[in-house]
């Protein structure tokens, strides 16, 4: 039941990235490296958030 | 999007995934000027999530609804379970528990024995039903248990072996939850109907306490139980699961190794009922008791 339950190895595949959760930090560091940034944001209250409700 | 807040776009639709679009920004980047690549300065303050309490445990949750097949198996929805219809989180929800150290440490016996059985406290045993137990595949934080859900209760954890480097114990229980809902129309929202939504569950699993390290290291729980009442099955609205006809509905609960190495930028945001629902009511999270008080205070006479 518990592997049932928990997500198969083909989803929340996202969660794989170590996502930075502060918009300044994630700036402040694309800067620092000369990288563009992926801001990964689902509209919805709340339920679609992509860390999950967390 | 660059450090400076310039918007890059990479078109996704048509294209056999992100890749694409993903090379896209990459080459309208390398177009940038330096300047527009890396302003002098970032502006704004760092604002990390808080981090959860020193010493305790986070545990993530994940909850799905399930279906059976005709030999009774339990399985992902598949044809005709859930009516037909499917949740608008195919692939379950993700949410977290924060437990105090004090929580931690009165799970473990000062002298464990195998066979030792004790309760888990009456608190903890709540937040885990109340604020765990949120079936949030089904509800899309519309809907949620009310302090005074759970009818019936009880959760226990047995000693199945001792040595001298863990503590491995049985967790183990059961839990009836209810509160009252309604049945909407979607979008429009046009009333349907009263309903009462009801989840009857059994809690098992494994919970292991490094004796070296002083800390548990592993908690490994399904909850598996029948539910009735509201669930919202996406473009198609609200749908009912019928007492007579039950929603099999599941959760996993692990730890979450990472709350406690993740660098504060990276922490991962409280769950909805921590950070939303009990926003200005802190207390609350740690002792629904309270919640259950201040729930009453405020009841029509």
């Amino acid at each position: 039941m518990f592997a049932l339950v928990r997500p198969q190895p083909t989803e929340w595949r996202h969660l794989q990235v170590q996502w930075i959760t502060d918009v300044v930090a994630a700036r402040k560091q694309a800067a620092k490296d000369d990288k563009p940034m992926v801001v990964l944001y689902t509209g919805g209250a709340g339920y679609n958030e992509p860390l999950g409700i967390c | 999007m660059t450090s400076g807040g310039k918007l890059l776009t990479g078109r996704v639709k048509g294209r056999d995934g992100l890749a694409a679009a993903l090379q896209e920004v990459l080459d309208a980047y390398a177009k940038l000027s330096e300047e527009a690549r890396r302003p002098k300065a970032v502006e704004g303050d760092i604002k990390p999530q808080l981090p959860p309490p020193d010493g305790g445990l986070v545990l993530t949750i994940y909850d799905r609804p399930l279906g059976r097949s005709s030999t009774g198996q339990y399985r992902h929805p598949e044809g005709e379970d859930c009516g037909g219809f499917r949740t608008h989180a195919p692939h379950g929800q993700r949410c977290s528990l924060w437990l105090t150290k004090e929580e931690c440490e009165a799970l473990v016996p000062a002298t464990p024995a195998k066979g030792q059985t004790r309760k888990v406290s009456a608190t903890l045993a709540k937040r885990i039903w109340l604020y765990g137990l949120m079936p949030q595949t089904l509800w899309v934080v519309e809907e949620m248990w009310k302090p005074d859900s759970v009818k019936a209760g009880e959760l226990d954890v047995t000693v199945e072996e001792v040595s001298a480097q863990s503590v491995r114990m049985r967790v183990h229980g059961s839990v009836l939850l209810t509160s009252p809902g309604a049945l909407h129309t979607w979008p429009d929202r046009k009333f349907i109907k009263n309903l009462e939504n009801r989840y009857d569950a059994r809690l098992e699993g494994v919970i292991v306490y490094d004796r070296t390290k002083a800390k548990i290291t592993r908690w490994d729980m399904a909850v598996l139980g029948d539910y009735s009442g509201r669930w919202f099955a996406g473009n198609n609205g609200w749908k009912e699961a019928t007492a007579e006809s039950p929603m099999p509905l599941g959760f996993a609960f692990e730890i979450d190794e990472t709350a406690y190495t993740l660098p504060p930028e990276r922490r991962r945001p409280r769950s909805f009922m921590h950070a939303y629902t009990f926003k200005e009511r802190e207390a609350f999270y740690w002792d629904p008791d309270k919640w259950l008080d201040d729930w009453k205070k405020r009841q029509p006479k």
